[in-house]
């Protein structure tokens, strides 16, 4: 929030870059674009303020999967470490994948910034709703912090619970109106830290098929939406993409941010994260080597909405 | 009457003349505070639009849907297959309160669907059903707007039938083309004699729009013209490092035009949006594509706007307004990325 924390990011980022090697540290300029600074010269340019609203977690992803792979004799590439700079918010959804084995601690070197809120450019130099009340201003999971740990919030369930108040044919005609709006871009789906897969059933816009794809494969390539753009075929995209999302999805609001018709998405996702909370007393991201919700089910968890 | 004032407080009156024979479309606030094109009548009244700024997006989709169907299909008992074509929208339609950089867009897409050696019927059939009004800007709308570095105009009437200035308390109303000059007759009850004021004020709108004053965001075209020796250029491998792949700027720039067709459920043959940012876009069947990689996307995107189109149909396909920019969740800068090619 200060200098003060620009100084330390740099200074860290310049010590992992000489010690550990890293490829580039993943950062934010002073302008609040995302930036990737491979050289000191680079990281000088690195900044935290409030303008600073990306959550940079998907390029983190992208840098070091693109590096996997197969050498010639068969052995696993060597993939170069990445540095980046996180939020609380940002820093769980890292946590996530790392529990789910997507990248490997040792691959990444964690700056955490504690985020007292960012501004919406959208609202005129207020704070994102998201940012108003946090529960997550602080990293989980860093190698350094940048500057001192904020004050944190109890978490605003106000709205879902308005919505939960509704009867079932006020939410269809809610959710209707909401997502009938939707154009589809994929932007919040592209931006979605936790979203990583190869191929999306959800997504007809992107296939994961290359050259060693077969022909029956393709054929039988399973299509759930259709790429016309409609009620239905939105609903079945946002929705669908919900149970995909159950005890993963850490509610830091990009998907909402990135939404070029300013959908109010994380009304989704803070129901996702209340539910998983209040019926199986889990959150998910909450510490190291913690299981995956998937792989916890028991006799007792609670399926009312079964049977 | 192709020169005449029409006062601001009459709007709404001849919006209503103009709906007596054509369906009509004006920038209208929705919910979340999007500033969209609506029918009037139909999901807005003409109380709620909004004149004043730059609608958040163009209004490419009245001309050119995101989702179309072409024609739908069905197999009869003996296995033959009836196809029933899609009816054009046979109505005619004013698009009022556009500015000029979408008039542009949809100019630009003119050429693309009915300008060369073919025509797309459907884009066609719509296309000459509507009549297009509309505002000159006074200066740049927002700090994204880079109409001048483009071949624009605060102040263009290209793809406009009927200008309009605001020169105060009214709008200064000029017929551009034949066919908004007879829309005009419509509004003879709404319209006035401009007093000599009212001119001078227009005047200087077009003189301020011929300076390009106000404008900070600007492409050279000594820029646009390395364009020509950095297609193999590491350069574009750092710009689209941070870009997502998403399709927002495709969707609201005024004159990309891509599509897909495909056969849907039901029987139905669709045609929508496609974007050149999706990876399905230059996939092959054999599983070859050519732009696998964000940067090769990204790259091809910026040299159809400014280089490929220039050679194909003779103008830029950017028209300077800025949305990309705005909405871009990675914050990519259209201008910037072609100002700094190396």
């Amino acid at each position: 929030m200060s200098d003060l924390s620009d100084e330390r990011i740099r200074e860290e980022a310049k010590k992992a870059l000489r010690e550990k090697g890293l490829k580039c540290v993943i950062g934010w300029s002073a302008e609040g674009t995302p930036t990737f600074a491979s050289t000191e010269e680079e990281i000088d340019r690195l900044s935290f303020n409030r303008s600073c609203v990306n959550n940079l977690v998907p390029y983190l992803t992208y840098e070091i999967r693109s590096q996997r792979g197969k050498t010639r004799d068969g052995k696993d590439k060597v993939v170069v470490p990445v540095g980046v700079v996180v939020r609380g918010c940002d820093s769980k959804a890292l946590l996530l994948l790392l529990n789910e084995k997507i990248l490997a601690r040792n691959e990444v070197f964690i700056i955490g910034v504690p985020c007292s809120g960012v501004v919406d450019p959208r609202a005129g130099g207020a704070l994102f709703r998201k940012c108003v009340k946090c529960a997550m201003r602080n990293p989980v999971v860093f190698d350094v912090l940048a500057s001192e740990t904020v004050q944190e919030d109890e978490k605003d369930y106000s709205e879902v619970e308005a919505i939960e108040r509704m009867s079932q044919e006020e939410r269809w005609a809610l959710w209707e109106e909401i997502l009938g709006d939707c154009i589809r871009c994929h932007a919040c789906k592209r931006s979605c830290p936790v979203c990583y897969c190869d191929e999306c059933l959800l997504d007809p816009t992107d296939v994961a098929i290359k050259p060693d794809t077969t022909a029956e494969e393709k054929a039988h390539r399973p299509l759930w939406v259709e790429r016309s753009v409609n009620v239905p075929e939105n609903l079945v995209y946002h929705l669908a993409r919900l149970p995909h999302l159950v005890g993963r999805c850490v509610d830091c609001g990009e998907c909402e941010r990135v939404c070029p018709r300013r959908l109010p998405l994380r009304l989704l996702t803070t129901k996702l994260e209340k539910d998983v909370k209040e019926i199986f007393d889990y959150e998910a991201a909450k510490e190291e080597g913690q299981k995956p919700l998937i792989a916890m089910s028991c006799m007792e968890d609670e399926n009312g909405f079964i049977m | 009457m192709s020169k005449s004032i029409l006062r601001k407080d009459k709007v709404a009156e001849a919006l209503s003349a103009l709906g007596k024979q054509s369906v009509v479309y004006a920038p209208v606030k929705n919910k979340r505070g999007i500033v969209e094109y609506r029918e009037l009548g139909k999901s807005a009244s003409a109380a709620e639009i909004e004149l004043d700024g730059k609608p958040d997006t163009p209004p490419k989709a009245i001309i050119f849907p995101q989702t179309e169907v072409l024609l739908t299909y069905r197999k009869d008992k003996d296995g033959k297959f009836e196809v029933t074509p899609a009816r054009p929208d046979e109505r005619e339609k004013v698009i009022f309160g556009v500015r000029p950089c979408d008039a542009i867009g949809i100019a630009v897409m003119d050429k693309v669907f009915c300008g060369g050696k073919f025509t797309d019927p459907y884009y066609k059939a719509r296309r000459e059903k509507v009549t297009i009004f509309s505002i000159a800007c006074d200066g740049p709308m927002d700090s994204y707007c880079f109409c001048p570095s483009t071949g624009g105009s605060p102040a263009a009437t290209e793809g406009s039938d009927v200008m309009m200035y605001d020169v105060g308390d009214s709008y200064y109303v000029e017929g551009v083309t034949e066919k908004g000059k007879k829309a005009l007759e419509a509004l003879k009850g709404q319209l006035g004699k401009p007093s000599p004021e009212q001119e001078g004020r227009k005047e200087a709108i077009v003189e301020k729009a011929k300076s390009g004053e106000g404008f900070t965001r600007k492409i050279s075209a000594e820029s646009i013209a390395k364009l020509d020796n950095s297609f193999d250029s590491k350069y574009w491998d750092d710009v689209a490092r941070r870009c997502l792949s998403c399709g927002a700027c495709t969707y609201y720039c005024p004159t990309c035009h891509c599509f897909d067709i495909n056969d849907e459920k039901g029987g139905e043959r669709v045609r929508t949006w496609d974007s050149c940012q999706f990876g399905i876009f230059t996939m092959h069947t054999s599983g070859h594509n050519p732009r696998a990689v964000r940067a090769q996307k990204l790259r091809n995107r910026y040299y159809h706007k400014f280089k490929y189109s220039k050679d194909n149909i003779g103008r830029y396909l950017c028209v300077g307004c800025g949305r990309c920019i705005a909405l871009c969740p990675a914050s990519l800068d259209i201008t910037k990325a072609i100002s700094e090619v190396k």
